[in-house]
């Protein structure tokens, strides 16, 4: 993926009065707040966020972020893990220990 | 997925297995129910993994990570095997999901009309249909990175795809994801 500097970043909020229709930079910002809802931007994408788009009160990018982190939460905290039948591990290795 | 030829004694052999590859049966099953949403499915499919998995435990270099090996073992098999079993129609064209993620129709994607605090108000079994609802491949995306926290380089060595199709299918899997959960608040009431 193409990387983008910061300043492709800021010219969306300080410019273009984001949250306004036409909004140029959003597919940019996209991969950004797609990093950050996956604890994968780097230490400039954050302090860019916490910084800059966390502060836009008129900000789509800023609610949808806060959006996406709330439905990530959602699959984490709500949906049950199962428990692993008892029985399994031992017909595991009944199998490997037939054919090894 | 880096392959490196090596050669192991049995009893290293059983020790990788134990050490390595059992202490993510849990994960593993979790996978297995999720994509099969079927329970004797999921223990069949899990117990082929592990089964392959020591089979050709050559391939796996000792200290990797053992969990996107298996993780990958398991979805192959899924593709190879049980789907095929099951006869389950391709429901996903990746063109048209490349196509949609490069289009300016995504920016129609961006509202804000689902509000956090009802999301929050939502039940379990919901996020599950919700999910559940989704076709197979982009389930799989959603539980790696959302359920089993792989990165998008593991997810694309699990998934055999280049990391910028993972991102753009999540991407993909999350905006139909959220119109699920937007119905079914619409339909509890919530505004």
């Amino acid at each position: 993926m193409k990387d983008k500097n910061t300043r492709d970043y800021l010219d969306c909020c300080i410019i273009n009065n984001c949250g306004e229709p036409g909004c140029d930079n959003y597919t940019i910002r996209r991969d950004l707040i797609q990093r950050i809802i996956d604890g994968q931007a780097n230490k400039e994408e954050l302090k860019l966020y916490n910084n800059v788009i966390s502060n836009c009160n008129n900000c789509k990018c800023r609610k949808y972020c806060e959006q996406e982190l709330a439905i990530k939460n959602l699959l984490q905290t709500k949906l049950d893990r199962k428990r692993v039948p008892l029985d399994i591990v031992e017909k595991i290795k009944t199998k490997i220990n037939k054919t090894s | 997925m880096e392959e490196i030829k090596s050669s192991y004694s049995e009893e290293q052999k059983y020790l990788i297995f134990e050490t390595e590859f059992l202490p993510h049966i849990e994960a593993m099953y979790n996978f297995a129910y999720r994509i099969t949403y079927d329970e004797d499915s999921a223990k069949d499919l899990l117990q082929d993994t592990y089964y392959k998995a020591f089979k050709f435990i050559d391939s796996f270099h000792k200290g990797t990570n053992a969990k996107a090996w298996l993780f990958r073992i398991l979805k192959n098999s899924f593709i190879n095997e049980f789907r095929k079993k099951n006869k389950e129609p391709s429901m996903v064209d990746y063109q048209d999901v490349e196509t949609y993620y490069n289009s300016d129709d995504v920016n129609e994607v961006i509202t804000s009309d689902l509000r956090v605090e009802v999301l929050q108000d939502m039940i379990g079994d919901e996020v599950s249909n919700a999910l559940n609802a989704l076709a197979v491949d982009f389930r799989i995306v959603i539980i790696l990175c959302d359920l089993e926290g792989f990165t998008y380089e593991e997810m694309s060595k699990i998934l055999d795809i280049p990391i910028g199709t993972v991102r753009s299918r999540l991407h993909r899997a999350r905006n139909l994801l959220r119109e699920r959960l937007r119905t079914y608040a619409k339909s509890m009431g919530f505004k």
